[in-house]
């Protein structure tokens, strides 16, 4: 395979996975506040 | 609903290995490129679903200028944050296609300098949104974000208007493409829409559910502050 195809196709799916990343982290810390505030 | 959401799942993750086999296996190889054409399934359709969502979040935000309701500043940031992922993947995979083709990473060509600026434009839309705590901060993002949609249109047809290195349009302005390739680009322009609507609506719930968080948070630090009654 293409040396320069896979970078950019490598660079894409990072780009998203990464952004996905992001979305798993902040449910997990918005999860940690909604059980923050049950507990109150 | 509920169920809505896995499925849509399962079929995004069969459409972009299919569209993922179609690039890789099925297209044809352009004759002066060769492999490195490939980059184009992936750099276009990732243009088009960018544009698209910009647009989404200028529509979005007129209603929210006209109207003020919650849903529309919600629909107008998620789509921009999931358009920002695109656009930065338009502008990543462009440079990577062309080192091979152009012998360069980046030109100051009009249409691959008025992405840039599409992106930044983008970019301050969202630092304004996280960094601003002013309870005006929805109608100045979404006044910005007009300013933003107004580059929209200026980008896609940067290459009719001005003399571009940038490859002509594959559809209109007087491009062509073999039959076979232009499938290949629908499909996975289809498998990346089903991506970033899958993206949008998780982000949408997720900023949905982060605002009923807020609101209850500063709910109960009213009834816990001194002097407020129990």
């Amino acid at each position: 395979m293409n040396g320069y195809l896979l970078a950019a196709y490598a660079a894409t799916w990072i780009i998203h996975i990464g952004y996905l990343a992001t979305l798993v982290s902040r449910y997990a810390r918005l999860k940690r506040e909604i059980d923050d505030l049950k507990k109150k | 609903m509920k169920r809505a959401f896995p499925i849509l799942g399962i079929l995004t993750a069969i459409l972009l290995s299919y569209s993922l086999y179609m690039a890789l296996v099925v297209a044809p190889t352009e004759q002066t490129m060769g492999d490195v054409q490939r980059i184009f399934y992936y750099h276009v359709p990732s243009a088009w679903t960018a544009f698209i969502l910009f647009t989404i979040n200028f529509v979005a935000s007129v209603v929210y200028l006209i109207r003020r309701k919650q849903g529309a500043d919600i629909v107008a940031l998620v789509s921009a944050e999931v358009g920002v992922v695109f656009c930065t993947i338009v502008l990543v995979t462009g440079p990577i296609w062309a080192r091979p083709v152009w012998g360069i990473w980046w030109t100051w060509d009009m249409r691959l300098t008025s992405t840039l600026v599409l992106w930044l434009i983008y970019i301050s839309y969202l630092v304004l949104r996280r960094f601003s705590a002013s309870g005006e901060t929805p109608l100045l993002a979404a006044t910005l974000s007009i300013f933003g949609a107004l580059c929209v249109p200026f980008v896609y047809f940067s290459i009719w208007f001005f003399r571009t290195q940038h490859p002509q349009p594959v559809i209109g302005g007087g491009g062509s493409i073999d039959p076979r390739m232009l499938h290949v680009l629908l499909i996975n322009w289809l498998a990346f829409s089903c991506f970033a609507l899958l993206i949008c609506w998780s982000r949408y719930r997720l900023e949905k559910l982060q605002r009923e968080v807020e609101q209850a948070q500063a709910l109960e630090s009213l009834t816990q502050s001194p002097g407020s009654p129990r």
